[in-house]
């Protein structure tokens, strides 16, 4: 069993074959040996890691890519925007939470969920204007109307739709 | 986000850079430097995450505040500062290593050496996977961008030892190599050296090995550059003066147990210290000053080896030359010399000095003394030379050399072929001392390796013949399995043509034995007057070696009825064919009335003719029985000369011949068929003139199928391939190569093209 | 570092508790790691809702953005487009290569671009073609793919109101790729443009005065492809094969686009120094006006003087088609009986000139000689010149152009003539292309 502690300070006792499907995780227990000290992960709260451990127990037991067989995806490049019926379910989530879990699928480096996220965050940006993706991201319309006139000309064959 | 956390302090993860990077710093350095005394999960954790957040946040310097192409920090990914300051520690860190490294000599050195690399790379390794982000984002993507000299955290920790302390410290005189060099001669001296340590120092030059383009890829050029090449250089030197000093007080053969020692011992440092791609460098190194520079000396004490059946010298030797290119040429030219005059010498002392016995030479002892060489020589080929192809080849030349030359032959390339045959016909007569199956048999398999060798296997194959059928008419031999076991041997050797006639000869003799059966049968129901018991042999004229007598001879009036009756049997049986009586090989037993014991006289056809005559007379001359036999004169004072030595006939008065009433003889069956002397000294020279009427066929025959095939053809080449489709029989000679090209042009076979000198065309 | 665009301060952490929402958190790795998974058309979007967007998406610090999005389109990789084992790095602007071919997409669907917006289009779209992945490896060209359906439903290939050479030869060199593959309309209007389209082809074709120019074939003085005369000769050839009888109507060479690949020819023993696919089994058709037909439409006094268009809509009219078949082999310059280039004319070390000889049969039994040259001609096209010679010594000399890429499967269009190209001599289209070794012998003669 394996002692998580999230940033807001609550505990996690998880089976290490779950929690490993964090490659951090991994090899941290690799490198420094296992021992019933608590692990600290002070960029995860609890919120965001009961979720990402109740995706690592759904995919317990799943390969974990290796460097090579990241090499061979770049190779094959098949954009899909797919996303299995689990995960889609798993990841209908607010916004806030949909980035939060993003954010620590990239911290403890578990591959597949980040791709999940990124996915369906590429999902949701297809097809929308830019006021639209403003919105999503929430952020601020910082042109100036001559540069907005700029930018609008120049890339005239995205516009039509 | 606020990063709060109980178990470690560290700085906010929107931290600066002076910050951040002191507080990894402390934390790198941790692990570079006493690692040994533990890293706790939180500490861990804490350094990853700080490196983390700060590869993942921006300092926001700098607002987007035009879209220029200027500005392009709005973009930019951070790691090339936390990359700069990793390579900023490693310096430092290397150049303390380094000063405490330039007292230290030799094995100290390498000590000190094996023990910071393990430490180094260790701590590396964690630093590696603690710094992961910057991996796989940053560093990924600038050398995505075809960025030289950018490279994971691990490989840029061992460019940096590279850099920073090894390649300093093997600016001095080579330090690092030469320290490995002398243990490892110390180790050839016969020392005992730490192997674990000299394998870890050289290890770590393979690692420092960098391929540019795919870190991960293993490159040797460090390895090669900084060990391999002095390495391989020491060796050299070692072992030019070692073999020299030793070959100075030591023999040929104790040489050559030392050079094979050291060479297995080099094999084994490769296995157990150094990288496996240096065995083809090094082993090829040591087989070139252990064996090529010595190759000389070894030749030159190859022959003596031979001599004294020095066989594990010999293995060794050619185990070693066989390592080198060309080493084992001179040696096959060598033993074929050697073999060669074992043959001949073998022969000589046979023959006698001035070649006294050639005439007498027993064919058992000439077969069994070449027999002998080839046996001895060929097992030392088995033996020594792993019957390398090379030797074997050797072993051949050699054995049809002397085979077909030597004291016993001349100049004449029929003796050994008519020796061998004949030896052949002992072995498958009757009464031979080794007709025991088992026996035989492998005398027969020896035979046949001799004919292998035999040059002119058609004068072989003529004098076996002329055995064969005497064998067959006189009955004498040994047994039909025998025979038939030699002719599969030959037809192995030679194919079905070789032995085509040999076969037919034994379908002859078996017809024959069931045609006399049916005639008795016939006469039987026909006749009752026969008191003759008679039977006949018909051999096809083409497949025997017989010539009807050449005179006339007057059959006697007491066989004639059985000879016309079995003339007119045999034209109602096969008509069109003709008989020829061969009246020279056919015997008769004659049955004594005028003598108080009865004897059986076996005799031949002529003395049966003579014999005869004196069943109507006691007394006759020599005209009256050439009158009444027919037989010439100078034959039948031979014929007569057998009987009256064996008192059945008297001579007292010159060209009279009276039958001795008082003939008497220990046996009841009395032989007087022995072999006339003329006919013995002719039956060589006739098998060798059928042998030359054979060859004149064979050679036209030849020509007209190649030009068939070609059309066209040169002189020159015409010959060439004459030789070599005929050799498998015999070795034409080209004189008669040319005659039977001038017969053929004669006869209009082929022509001369015109315009031509020396081109041929085939005639359709 | 974090998208923040609404407050660019240091203090941006202190945000996070205030409403409405917190900005996205997400650092820049990883939204251009999103937008790898989107169409350019919402990449750029996305450039338009802020400064930083903006940035993000052309200012880039390294090409990984519109690498990803260049490859994962998908297109082939341009660095792999030609077969050499080329392991140096390769610059390629990804970026402004995605938008040219984007841009090139739209102004295809485009019903009132200008002539100058359809000639990027077209050069754009040649540009595609040639980048392509090579045929062998056997995986299908993100670049076909994506150009097919834009020449089927775009009027790129029809819409000819181009005012200069430069872009009609453009035109005429698309044309020539698709070769009339897209042009199987069965209504009346589509019919009618293909017999207008015949007859002109038959009329550039067969008239002399478009054969006196130095390389003589299908080839302008500065040594580059008369795309234009290209396509017409395509043209007729084609056209005359449809009106073959029985099956030989379906004998064409390889079409489609795909056939443009680079070694898309069968090829039972490529090597290295084979550099086009020269050895092997060929096919060619050669068509051809009776004589008198010819002298007549050049010569003749008759309604509108030499090269009357009209002369062809006699109803009677037809040309002659033959079918042979080419056997050849490399060989070496001097086992060559005519002078073919001057040394040094072709100075690329990759593609060095291939000298070829071989024989060809044609149904009446004739056997002829063949031997000619292959190089690579400036403008990268290879470019073919060969004669064949008849027992009696009559010879005929041939001289093309490989359209697409080196050892494309479509093969080799040019024109035949006599030897001395003498004015008057005849001459026609032929069309050579490559087939199996085991591809069964087809010869065929149709007047």
């Amino acid at each position: 069993m394996v002692l998580l502690v999230t940033s807001d300070n609550e505990q996690f006792t998880t089976e290490k074959d779950i929690v490993e499907r964090s490659v951090l995780i991994k090899n941290m227990l690799e490198d420094v040996g296992e021992s019933d000290q608590p692990i600290p992960l002070p960029n995860v709260s609890s919120s965001v890691l009961k979720k990402v451990l109740e995706y690592c127990e759904h995919h317990r037991g799943e390969p974990l890519p290796t460097a090579d067989s990241e090499q061979s995806q770049d190779e094959t490049r098949k954009r899909t925007t797919d996303i299995s019926e689990w995960d889609q379910k798993f990841i209908t989530v607010d916004q806030e939470m949909l980035f939060e879990i993003i954010l620590a699928a990239n911290y403890l480096d578990i591959k597949s969920l980040l791709d999940v996220g990124c996915k369906t965050v590429a999902n949701m940006i297809k097809g929308k204007t830019p006021e639209e993706i403003r919105k999503l991201f929430n952020i601020v319309n910082d042109f100036t109307p001559e540069e907005e006139a700029q930018i609008k000309k120049e890339n005239e064959w995205a516009e039509d739709r | 986000m606020a990063a709060l956390n109980t178990a470690y302090p560290m700085p906010p993860a929107t931290a600066d850079l002076a910050t951040t990077w002191s507080f990894l710093e402390e934390g790198v350095d941790h692990i570079m430097t006493k690692l040994q005394t533990g890293v706790s999960y939180s500490k861990y954790m804490s350094l990853y995450t700080v490196a983390y957040n700060y590869c993942t946040s921006s300092k926001m310097h700098g607002n987007t505040d035009s879209l220029g192409i200027g500005n392009r920090t709005g973009a930019n990914l951070m790691g090339s500062d936390l990359y700069n300051n990793l390579i900023r520690y490693f310096v430092t860190h290397l150049k303390s290593l380094r000063e405490k490294s330039d007292s230290l000599q030799d094995e100290d050195l390498l000590r000190y050496y094996a023990a910071e690399w393990d430490r180094y790379t260790t701590g590396a390794n964690y630093i590696n996977r603690l710094f992961t982000y910057l991996n796989r984002h940053w560093v990924k993507r600038e050398r995505d961008e075809g960025r030289k000299g950018v490279y994971p955290v691990y490989t840029l920790a061992l460019v940096q030892w590279k850099n920073n302390l090894f390649i300093p410290v093997q600016q001095k005189q080579m330090k690092l190599a030469n320290a490995i060099l002398r243990l490892i001669e110390a180790q050839r001296n016969g020392d005992t050296i730490d192997q674990g340590l000299v394998k870890k120092v050289v290890d770590s030059f393979v690692s420092l090995g960098l391929d540019d383009s795919d870190p991960n890829k293993a490159c040797l050029d460090i390895y090669k550059e900084h060990f391999e090449t002095p390495f391989i250089d020491a060796t050299e030197k070692y072992y030019k003066q070692e073999s020299e000093a030793f070959l100075a007080e030591s023999s040929v053969s104790d040489y050559l147990r030392k050079a094979e020692e050291r060479l297995k011992e080099e094999e084994d440092r490769v296995e157990r210290y150094l990288n496996t791609q240096t065995r083809k460098a090094l082993i090829s190194k040591c087989e070139h000053v252990l064996i090529r520079e010595h190759s000389q000396l070894m030749w030159e004490s190859f022959q003596s080896l031979l001599d004294f059946d020095k066989d594990e010298d010999l293995q060794r030797m050619y185990a070693l030359l066989s390592r080198i290119p060309e080493g084992l040429e001179p040696l096959r030219k060598k033993f074929e010399e050697h073999v060669k005059k074992a043959g001949q010498a073998a022969v000589s002392k046979l023959v006698g000095e001035a070649g006294a016995n050639v005439d007498s030479l027993d064919p058992k002892a000439y077969v069994d003394a070449l027999l002998e060489v080839h046996r001895k020589n060929s097992e030392t080929v088995t033996r020594s030379f792993r019957g390398e192809a090379g030797f074997v080849a050797s072993l051949d030349k050699a054995c049809r050399e002397f085979v077909n030359r030597n004291a016993a032959t001349g100049t004449s390339n029929s003796k050994s072929p008519e020796l061998l045959a004949k030896h052949a016909d002992l072995l498958l007569r009757k009464n031979n001392k080794m007709a025991e199956e088992g026996d035989l048999e492998g005398a027969l398999n020896r035979v046949m390796i001799l004919f292998k060798y035999i040059e002119d296997k058609d004068v072989f194959q003529t004098f076996y013949t002329t055995k064969l059928s005497k064998r067959l008419i006189h009955g004498v031999s040994a047994s039909d399995e025998s025979e038939a076991s030699m002719i599969s041997k030959l037809k192995e050797a030679c194919g079905f043509e070789y032995t085509n006639k040999l076969q037919r000869m034994f379908t002859d003799m078996s017809l024959s034995k069931d045609l006399t059966d049916q005639f008795k049968e016939r006469m039987q129901q026909n006749h009752d007057d026969m008191d003759i018991s008679f039977s006949i042999m018909v051999l096809g004229t083409n497949f025997w070696p017989l010539n009807p007598p050449p005179h006339e001879f007057v059959i006697p009036a007491e066989i004639l009825p059985t000879y016309d009756r079995f003339q007119k049997y045999y034209q109602i049986k096969h008509s069109g064919r003709k008989l020829t009586w061969l009246w020279n090989y056919s015997k008769n037993e004659l049955r004594t009335n005028y003598l108080n014991q009865k004897y059986i006289l076996m005799t031949s056809s002529f003395q049966m003719a003579v014999l005869l005559q004196y069943n109507n007379n006691d007394t006759l001359s020599l005209d009256e029985l050439v009158a009444a036999t027919s037989i010439p004169k100078e034959l039948l004072t031979q014929v007569l000369a057998l009987l009256v030595k064996a008192k059945i006939l008297i001579n007292e008065e010159t060209d009279q011949y009276d039958l001795n009433p008082n003939f008497k003889s220990k046996k009841i069956r009395v032989n007087l068929n022995q072999p006339i002397k003329a006919e013995t000294k002719a039956e060589s020279t006739d098998v060798l003139k059928t042998v030359d009427e054979d060859r004149k066929y064979v050679i036209q025959a030849t020509i007209v199928r190649i030009m068939k095939a070609r059309k066209t053809m040169k002189h020159q080449p015409l010959i060439q391939e004459v030789i070599s489709q005929i050799s498998q029989r015999f070795a034409p000679k080209i004189p008669d190569i040319k005659k039977a090209i001038d017969t053929l042009l004669e006869k209009d076979y082929i022509e001369r093209v015109e315009g031509t000198k020396d081109t041929f065309a085939y005639v359709a | 570092m974090r998208l923040c665009a609404v407050s660019p301060s240091k203090q941006s952490h202190t945000l996070t508790e205030s409403p409405p929402a917190e900005p996205c958190p997400l650092p820049v790795e990883l939204l251009q790691r999103i937008l790898t998974l989107c169409h350019p058309r919402d990449v750029i979007s996305f450039s338009k809702s802020c400064r930083l967007g903006y940035a993000i998406v052309f200012h880039p610090s390294d090409q990984y953005l519109w690498r990803d999005l260049f490859l994962s389109h998908p297109f082939d990789d341009p660095r792999k487009s030609s077969d050499d084992q080329n392991t140096d790095f390769q610059f390629v602007d990804w970026m402004h290569e995605h938008i040219r071919r984007m841009e090139a997409e739209w102004i295809a669907y485009q019903k009132g671009a200008c002539v100058c917006q359809k000639a990027c289009a077209l050069k754009t779209f040649i540009s595609v073609l040639h980048d392509a992945s090579p045929a062998p490896g056997g995986r299908s060209s993100g670049n076909i793919s994506w150009l097919e359906p834009i020449l089927r439903r775009s009027c790129i290939l029809y819409d000819d109101n181009y005012t200069s050479d430069a872009q009609r030869m453009l035109f005429a060199q698309l044309r020539s790729y698709a070769a009339l593959t897209f042009d199987n309309g069965v209504d009346y209007d589509a019919r009618l443009r293909l017999t207008e389209r015949r007859k002109n082809s038959r009329c550039f074709v067969y008239d002399f005065r478009n054969y006196a120019n130095k390389y003589w074939g299908p080839f302008r003085d500065d040594g580059s492809v008369d795309w234009i005369h290209i396509e017409h000769l395509i043209n007729v050839v084609l056209l005359n094969i449809r009106d073959l009888p029985g099956s030989w109507k379906y004998i064409t060479p390889p079409l489609r686009l795909n056939a443009l690949r680079t070694y898309s020819a069968p090829s039972n023993r490529r090597s290295i120094r084979d550099w086009a696919g020269v050895e092997g089994i060929w096919q060619r058709y050669v068509c051809f006006m009776d004589f008198r037909d010819l002298f007549a439409f050049n010569y003749s006094g008759l309604s509108d003087g030499p090269g009357d268009p009209t002369f062809f809509e006699c109803p009677r009219f037809r040309e002659g088609t033959r079918l042979m078949e080419l056997n050849l082999k490399l060989v070496s310059e001097n086992e060559l009986r005519h002078r073919w280039y001057a040394k040094g004319s072709s100075a690329n070390d990759l593609y060095p000139p291939l000298c070829f000889s071989g024989s060809t049969s044609c149904v009446k039994g004739s056997r002829a000689v063949v031997e000619g040259v292959v190089q690579m001609s400036a403008d990268n096209i290879v470019r073919w010149q060969f004669v064949s010679t008849y027992p009696g010594d009559l010879q005929w000399r041939s001289d093309g152009a490989q359209v697409g890429n080196v050892g494309s499967a479509i093969g080799v269009v040019g024109v035949w003539a006599t030897e001395l190209h003498d004015e008057g001599d005849p001459v026609g289209p032929f069309w050579l292309w490559k087939v199996k070794d085991d591809c069964p012998t087809r010869l065929m003669e149709y007047v």
